[in-house]
């Protein structure tokens, strides 16, 4: 059974540091595994993201204050390195049509993506979206967070979240609109 | 919402499309736990040693210049009021003998 607080105290002491910490990934790799893949959509760079962001809450432990939950702190640096991920990516790809078409042909040849049309097309909808919005997208509609948790996770004001939320449901609706 | 129900209705029936390799979480941790890389111990490094040893000699430095400067200072003022208290001191014996500088003067004079 995961027990935050006994995991937080154990973490603090070098010798169960390790232990803990496995505890750790294995209470949390799932759910972030899910997290960055919808977003990056790509097996592959999902499993590179989500290893670094376990090795770079390794190395920065002592920074873990335990003001926040460590949930939290997690998804802050998993959030914090697929963001950068994808803009490293959106530099890359030459224009928006790009960017669509490239999601939709990636997922096609995807061995570990076994959508429909319907599914590719919401996927490059959402991939069309901003950072942020699709961002807030993603939890809402398929983690059903509440937006008073997302707004801890992502630092922003719930009336700000439920406006990227209406925004990017709307952009959405006429991306299919657009495509029917 | 109109919007949400409206992408709801389209994408109904379709479960996660996502899918993961086989046994891809079963062996995460472990994957995952031997790339860890070893965390640095706080270790006192040598090179700070010297540092706050070369800060310490010039802040001992500096206070020991200042300390022998004040000494200085004080000694010098010390003699300066020894001495004025050396010719109260004769002053006050003439007074009290009652001899004054003629008289001495005088005495000088007549033992010529």
């Amino acid at each position: 059974m995961y027990d935050e607080e006994k995991i937080v105290r154990l973490l603090r002491d070098e010798r169960t540091r390790a232990l803990a910490f496995t505890q750790v990934v294995d209470h949390f790799k799932e759910k972030l595994y899910w997290q960055i893949r919808r977003m990056v959509l790509s097996h592959d760079d999902t499993d590179d993201i989500l290893q670094n962001t376990f090795i770079k809450a390794w190395t920065g432990l002592d920074a873990f204050r335990g003001e926040a939950k460590l949930s939290t702190w997690l998804y802050r640096i998993a959030s914090n390195e697929t963001l950068n991920f994808l803009e490293r990516q959106k530099r890359k790809a030459v224009s928006i049509d790009d960017q669509e078409n490239s999601v939709s042909a990636q997922l096609e040849s995807d061995p570990y993506f076994d959508g429909d049309e319907t599914q590719r097309l919401l996927q490059a909808a959402i991939a069309s979206l901003p950072l942020r919005q699709r961002q807030v997208f993603n939890l809402k509609y398929f983690e059903e967070m509440r937006y008073e948790d997302m707004s801890q996770l992502l630092g922003t004001s719930v009336g700000a979240l439920k406006a990227s939320y209406h925004h990017a449901v709307r952009k959405i609706s006429e991306f299919f609109r657009s495509n029917d | 919402m109109q919007e949400e129900d409206f992408i709801r209705q389209i994408t109904e029936g379709a479960d996660n499309p996502f899918r993961v390799p086989e046994g891809y979480f079963d062996s995460l941790t472990d994957r995952v736990m031997s790339q860890l890389p070893a965390r640095k111990r706080n270790v006192f490094s040598l090179r700070y040693v010297w540092r706050y040893a070369a800060v310490l000699l010039v802040a001992f430095g500096v206070g020991l210049t200042f300390l022998l400067h004040s000494r200085h200072e004080q000694r010098l003022a010390e003699s300066d009021i020894e001495l004025e208290y050396q010719d109260d001191y004769i002053d006050d014996v003439f007074d009290y003998a009652m001899i004054s500088s003629s008289d001495i003067e005088l005495y000088l004079t007549e033992a010529q």
